[in-house]
Protein backbone atom coordinates (compact mmCIF):
# COMPACT_ATOMS: atom_id res chain seq x y z
CA UNK A 1 0.00 0.00 0.00
CA UNK A 2 2.91 2.34 0.69
CA UNK A 3 4.39 1.78 -2.38
CA UNK A 4 1.31 2.20 -4.42
CA UNK A 5 0.90 5.68 -2.59
CA UNK A 6 4.26 7.03 -3.44
CA UNK A 7 4.21 6.25 -7.28
CA UNK A 8 1.78 9.56 -7.64
CA UNK A 9 4.13 11.43 -5.43
CA UNK A 10 6.96 10.54 -7.94
CA UNK A 11 5.38 11.02 -11.30
CA UNK A 12 4.50 14.29 -9.86
CA UNK A 13 8.39 15.31 -8.63
CA UNK A 14 9.47 13.84 -12.42
CA UNK A 15 6.78 16.50 -13.69
CA UNK A 16 8.34 19.08 -11.64
CA UNK A 17 11.53 18.38 -12.59
CA UNK A 18 10.91 18.68 -16.46
CA UNK A 19 9.07 21.90 -16.16
CA UNK A 20 11.64 23.30 -14.27
CA UNK A 21 13.90 22.49 -16.79
CA UNK A 22 11.89 24.14 -19.71
CA UNK A 23 11.48 27.19 -17.54
CA UNK A 24 15.41 27.42 -17.45
CA UNK A 25 15.51 26.77 -20.99
CA UNK A 26 13.03 30.01 -21.77
CA UNK A 27 14.78 32.16 -19.63
CA UNK A 28 18.09 31.33 -21.02
CA UNK A 29 16.80 32.00 -24.56
CA UNK A 30 14.64 35.14 -23.42
CA UNK A 31 11.16 36.07 -24.63
CA UNK A 32 9.82 34.84 -27.38
CA UNK A 33 10.43 38.27 -29.53
CA UNK A 34 13.88 38.74 -28.76
CA UNK A 35 15.58 34.92 -29.33
CA UNK A 36 16.63 36.20 -32.55
CA UNK A 37 18.36 39.44 -31.75
CA UNK A 38 21.80 39.39 -30.82
CA UNK A 39 23.07 41.31 -28.74
CA UNK A 40 26.68 41.94 -29.75
CA UNK A 41 25.74 43.11 -32.82
CA UNK A 42 23.82 45.69 -30.92
CA UNK A 43 26.41 46.31 -28.62
CA UNK A 44 28.83 47.39 -31.81
CA UNK A 45 26.06 49.85 -33.20
CA UNK A 46 25.56 51.56 -30.23
CA UNK A 47 29.11 52.15 -29.59
CA UNK A 48 29.77 52.80 -33.09
CA UNK A 49 26.80 55.76 -33.04
CA UNK A 50 28.38 56.95 -29.48
CA UNK A 51 32.44 57.49 -31.39
CA UNK A 52 30.62 59.23 -34.32
CA UNK A 53 28.76 62.07 -32.12
CA UNK A 54 32.21 62.01 -30.10
CA UNK A 55 33.96 62.86 -33.39
CA UNK A 56 31.35 65.21 -34.59
CA UNK A 57 30.85 67.50 -31.59
CA UNK A 58 34.96 67.75 -30.68
CA UNK A 59 34.95 68.56 -34.75
CA UNK A 60 37.01 71.98 -35.45
CA UNK A 61 34.92 75.64 -36.05
CA UNK A 62 33.16 75.29 -39.10
CA UNK A 63 34.51 77.84 -41.34
CA UNK A 64 32.54 79.27 -44.61
CA UNK A 65 33.76 81.55 -47.27
CA UNK A 66 32.42 84.97 -48.22
CA UNK A 67 33.10 84.82 -52.44
CA UNK A 68 35.19 87.80 -53.63
CA UNK A 69 36.40 88.76 -57.58
CA UNK A 70 39.08 90.91 -58.05
CA UNK A 71 39.05 93.37 -61.07
CA UNK A 72 40.67 91.95 -64.25
CA UNK A 73 44.03 94.10 -65.06
CA UNK A 74 43.10 97.03 -62.57
CA UNK A 75 46.33 96.39 -60.69
CA UNK A 76 48.30 96.89 -63.09
CA UNK A 77 47.16 100.70 -63.79
CA UNK A 78 48.72 103.45 -61.47
CA UNK A 79 45.27 104.27 -60.41
CA UNK A 80 41.29 103.59 -61.29
CA UNK A 81 38.26 105.48 -61.20
CA UNK A 82 35.58 105.36 -58.89
CA UNK A 83 32.60 104.55 -60.57
CA UNK A 84 29.27 107.25 -61.29
CA UNK A 85 27.36 106.38 -58.55
CA UNK A 86 28.78 103.66 -56.02
CA UNK A 87 27.48 103.29 -52.54
CA UNK A 88 30.54 104.21 -50.08
CA UNK A 89 30.85 102.51 -47.42
CA UNK A 90 33.92 103.87 -45.26
CA UNK A 91 34.54 102.14 -42.06
CA UNK A 92 37.23 104.26 -39.11
CA UNK A 93 38.87 102.17 -36.53
CA UNK A 94 37.87 103.29 -33.00
CA UNK A 95 40.01 103.60 -30.21
CA UNK A 96 39.67 99.47 -29.18
CA UNK A 97 39.97 96.72 -31.04
CA UNK A 98 35.82 95.99 -31.18
CA UNK A 99 34.91 99.68 -31.56
CA UNK A 100 34.90 101.32 -34.80
CA UNK A 101 32.59 103.98 -36.89
CA UNK A 102 30.79 103.44 -39.91
CA UNK A 103 29.56 106.23 -42.90
CA UNK A 104 27.26 105.61 -45.28
CA UNK A 105 27.94 108.34 -47.32
CA UNK A 106 24.94 109.87 -49.62
CA UNK A 107 22.53 108.08 -47.00
CA UNK A 108 20.30 109.87 -44.69
CA UNK A 109 20.69 107.09 -41.96
CA UNK A 110 23.88 106.54 -40.42
CA UNK A 111 24.68 103.20 -39.52
CA UNK A 112 25.96 101.94 -35.45
CA UNK A 113 26.66 98.29 -36.09
CA UNK A 114 27.21 95.99 -39.05
CA UNK A 115 23.54 95.03 -38.32
CA UNK A 116 22.49 98.33 -38.80
CA UNK A 117 24.83 98.74 -41.75
CA UNK A 118 23.05 95.39 -43.58
CA UNK A 119 19.36 96.61 -42.94
CA UNK A 120 20.00 100.01 -44.50
CA UNK A 121 21.87 98.76 -47.86
CA UNK A 122 18.84 96.43 -47.47
CA UNK A 123 16.74 99.26 -48.01
CA UNK A 124 18.30 100.40 -50.81
CA UNK A 125 18.36 97.35 -52.73
CA UNK A 126 16.26 96.84 -55.61
CA UNK A 127 14.52 93.47 -53.69
CA UNK A 128 13.93 95.84 -50.37
CA UNK A 129 12.27 98.84 -52.66
CA UNK A 130 15.02 100.69 -52.78
CA UNK A 131 17.14 101.78 -56.47
CA UNK A 132 20.61 100.26 -56.34
CA UNK A 133 20.58 97.10 -58.73
CA UNK A 134 22.67 94.23 -57.00
CA UNK A 135 25.86 94.73 -59.86
CA UNK A 136 25.80 98.31 -58.27
CA UNK A 137 29.31 98.97 -57.31
CA UNK A 138 29.75 98.84 -53.28
CA UNK A 139 33.03 100.69 -52.51
CA UNK A 140 34.50 100.13 -49.10
CA UNK A 141 36.94 102.60 -47.69
CA UNK A 142 39.15 101.39 -44.79
CA UNK A 143 40.54 103.93 -42.87
CA UNK A 144 43.67 103.46 -41.01
CA UNK A 145 44.02 100.58 -38.48
CA UNK A 146 40.65 98.95 -39.38
CA UNK A 147 40.85 95.21 -38.52
CA UNK A 148 40.47 92.22 -40.71
CA UNK A 149 37.44 91.60 -38.37
CA UNK A 150 35.93 95.17 -39.14
CA UNK A 151 36.74 94.58 -42.84
CA UNK A 152 35.25 91.31 -42.73
CA UNK A 153 32.31 91.79 -40.42
CA UNK A 154 31.27 94.96 -43.49
CA UNK A 155 31.57 93.26 -46.59
CA UNK A 156 29.57 90.31 -45.12
CA UNK A 157 26.78 92.91 -44.46
CA UNK A 158 27.08 94.09 -48.37
CA UNK A 159 27.24 90.71 -49.57
CA UNK A 160 24.34 89.58 -47.00
CA UNK A 161 22.33 92.99 -48.27
CA UNK A 162 22.18 91.54 -52.05
CA UNK A 163 25.47 93.31 -53.70
CA UNK A 164 28.13 91.57 -55.92
CA UNK A 165 29.63 94.25 -56.85
CA UNK A 166 32.08 95.28 -53.84
CA UNK A 167 35.43 97.01 -54.16
CA UNK A 168 37.85 97.84 -51.75
CA UNK A 169 39.54 101.70 -51.74
CA UNK A 170 42.37 102.56 -48.71
CA UNK A 171 41.68 105.84 -47.84
CA UNK A 172 44.36 108.44 -48.04
CA UNK B 1 30.89 7.10 -44.76
CA UNK B 2 27.57 8.65 -46.57
CA UNK B 3 26.60 9.96 -43.48
CA UNK B 4 29.29 12.63 -43.36
CA UNK B 5 28.09 14.17 -46.64
CA UNK B 6 24.25 14.32 -45.73
CA UNK B 7 23.10 17.68 -46.23
CA UNK B 8 22.05 19.58 -43.09
CA UNK B 9 18.98 21.57 -42.80
CA UNK B 10 18.74 24.58 -45.03
CA UNK B 11 20.38 27.57 -44.13
CA UNK B 12 18.54 30.72 -43.38
CA UNK B 13 18.30 33.37 -46.41
CA UNK B 14 18.03 36.73 -44.01
CA UNK B 15 20.66 38.56 -44.29
CA UNK B 16 22.51 40.27 -41.17
CA UNK B 17 22.57 44.48 -41.73
CA UNK B 18 24.49 44.54 -38.06
CA UNK B 19 27.99 43.51 -39.70
CA UNK B 20 27.02 46.06 -43.05
CA UNK B 21 25.79 49.50 -40.08
CA UNK B 22 29.05 48.77 -38.44
CA UNK B 23 31.01 48.93 -41.67
CA UNK B 24 29.15 51.99 -42.57
CA UNK B 25 29.69 53.78 -39.12
CA UNK B 26 33.56 52.85 -39.19
CA UNK B 27 33.80 54.21 -42.94
CA UNK B 28 31.86 57.25 -41.75
CA UNK B 29 34.04 57.68 -38.49
CA UNK B 30 37.19 57.58 -40.82
CA UNK B 31 36.34 59.91 -43.52
CA UNK B 32 34.72 62.60 -40.58
CA UNK B 33 39.03 62.12 -38.69
CA UNK B 34 40.41 62.37 -41.54
CA UNK B 35 39.01 65.16 -42.89
CA UNK B 36 39.77 67.42 -39.27
CA UNK B 37 43.02 66.06 -39.47
CA UNK B 38 43.28 67.66 -42.93
CA UNK B 39 42.34 70.60 -41.28
CA UNK B 40 44.54 70.34 -38.32
CA UNK B 41 47.45 71.14 -40.67
CA UNK B 42 46.43 74.31 -41.34
CA UNK B 43 47.17 77.10 -38.12
CA UNK B 44 44.32 77.79 -35.90
CA UNK B 45 43.64 81.55 -36.51
CA UNK B 46 40.61 83.53 -34.58
CA UNK B 47 38.11 84.29 -37.87
CA UNK B 48 35.68 87.06 -37.84
CA UNK B 49 32.73 86.14 -36.57
CA UNK B 50 29.91 87.84 -38.48
CA UNK B 51 26.64 87.82 -37.77
CA UNK B 52 23.93 87.40 -39.45
CA UNK B 53 26.25 86.04 -41.76
CA UNK B 54 26.57 85.99 -45.35
CA UNK B 55 29.30 82.67 -45.28
CA UNK B 56 28.64 79.72 -47.56
CA UNK B 57 30.43 76.39 -48.62
CA UNK B 58 31.69 76.84 -51.76
CA UNK B 59 33.39 74.13 -53.31
CA UNK B 60 36.33 74.28 -55.61
CA UNK B 61 38.34 71.97 -57.03
CA UNK B 62 42.07 73.63 -56.91
CA UNK B 63 41.88 75.42 -53.63
CA UNK B 64 44.95 77.87 -52.23
CA UNK B 65 44.17 78.73 -48.44
CA UNK B 66 46.55 81.47 -47.22
CA UNK B 67 46.22 81.93 -43.43
CA UNK B 68 47.21 85.43 -41.50
CA UNK B 69 48.99 84.60 -38.69
CA UNK B 70 49.22 87.36 -35.73
CA UNK B 71 50.17 88.04 -32.17
CA UNK B 72 47.86 89.13 -29.13
CA UNK B 73 48.31 92.74 -30.10
CA UNK B 74 47.34 92.30 -33.70
CA UNK B 75 50.54 92.35 -35.11
CA UNK B 76 51.23 90.20 -38.13
CA UNK B 77 53.69 87.13 -37.40
CA UNK B 78 53.49 84.87 -40.29
CA UNK B 79 51.51 84.02 -43.27
CA UNK B 80 51.07 80.06 -43.65
CA UNK B 81 50.70 78.47 -47.46
CA UNK B 82 50.49 75.05 -48.27
CA UNK B 83 51.45 74.27 -44.86
CA UNK B 84 54.37 76.37 -44.67
CA UNK B 85 54.87 79.11 -42.80
CA UNK B 86 56.74 82.36 -44.07
CA UNK B 87 58.11 85.52 -42.27
CA UNK B 88 55.85 88.99 -43.06
CA UNK B 89 58.63 90.21 -45.20
CA UNK B 90 59.14 87.57 -47.08
CA UNK B 91 56.18 88.36 -49.66
CA UNK B 92 57.89 87.79 -52.96
CA UNK B 93 57.92 83.89 -51.38
CA UNK B 94 54.24 84.72 -51.13
CA UNK B 95 54.06 86.38 -54.76
CA UNK B 96 56.22 83.21 -56.05
CA UNK B 97 53.37 80.35 -54.72
CA UNK B 98 50.59 82.19 -56.18
CA UNK B 99 52.14 82.67 -59.88
CA UNK B 100 53.24 78.81 -59.93
CA UNK B 101 49.47 78.05 -59.19
CA UNK B 102 48.21 80.49 -61.58
CA UNK B 103 50.70 78.77 -63.87
CA UNK B 104 49.53 75.66 -63.40
CA UNK B 105 45.91 76.25 -63.02
CA UNK B 106 44.36 79.98 -64.09
CA UNK B 107 41.10 79.11 -62.09
CA UNK B 108 42.78 78.44 -59.28
CA UNK B 109 40.46 80.03 -55.94
CA UNK B 110 42.46 81.73 -53.10
CA UNK B 111 40.62 81.42 -49.34
CA UNK B 112 42.15 84.21 -47.38
CA UNK B 113 42.10 83.09 -43.49
CA UNK B 114 42.77 85.90 -41.90
CA UNK B 115 43.46 86.54 -37.81
CA UNK B 116 40.61 88.62 -36.87
CA UNK B 117 42.51 90.81 -35.13
CA UNK B 118 45.30 91.31 -37.97
CA UNK B 119 45.12 94.82 -40.03
CA UNK B 120 43.03 94.74 -42.80
CA UNK B 121 45.82 96.34 -44.35
CA UNK B 122 47.24 92.98 -44.57
CA UNK B 123 43.87 91.12 -46.79
CA UNK B 124 44.39 94.58 -49.37
CA UNK B 125 48.55 93.32 -49.62
CA UNK B 126 46.94 89.70 -50.75
CA UNK B 127 44.42 90.89 -52.60
CA UNK B 128 46.61 93.46 -54.40
CA UNK B 129 49.61 90.29 -54.99
CA UNK B 130 46.82 87.48 -56.23
CA UNK B 131 46.02 90.40 -58.68
CA UNK B 132 49.12 91.26 -60.11
CA UNK B 133 49.49 87.64 -60.28
CA UNK B 134 45.96 87.28 -62.22
CA UNK B 135 44.43 85.63 -60.09
CA UNK B 136 40.65 86.59 -59.54
CA UNK B 137 38.91 84.53 -57.33
CA UNK B 138 39.60 85.50 -53.78
CA UNK B 139 37.14 84.07 -50.91
CA UNK B 140 37.30 85.67 -47.44
CA UNK B 141 36.99 83.11 -44.76
CA UNK B 142 34.87 83.98 -41.65
CA UNK B 143 33.87 81.17 -38.76
CA UNK B 144 30.27 79.99 -39.48
CA UNK B 145 27.45 80.70 -37.06
CA UNK B 146 26.94 77.45 -34.45
CA UNK B 147 23.65 76.22 -34.89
Amino acid sequence: MAQKQHIPQLQRSVEYRSRFRQLLRSAHKGPRGLRGASWTGMIDVVFNLLIFFVVITTASQREGFLPGDLPAQAWNQTSTDVPALPIRVSIYAGNSFDDCQLELVGSERSPDTFRQLYEILSDMHVSGSGLYEADNPVVLSLGAGVSVDQMVNTYNAVVLAGFTNIQFVRSR
Amino acid sequence: MRGHFRRGPPRSLLINLTPMIDVVFLLLIFFVLIAQFSSRQRAQVQLPRPQPSAAKYLYSSDVLTITVICDQQGTLSAYQIEGREIGPEQIDVLAHALAVRYKANPQVEVNLRADRRADGKVIEALMAACARTGIRHVNLVAAMPQE
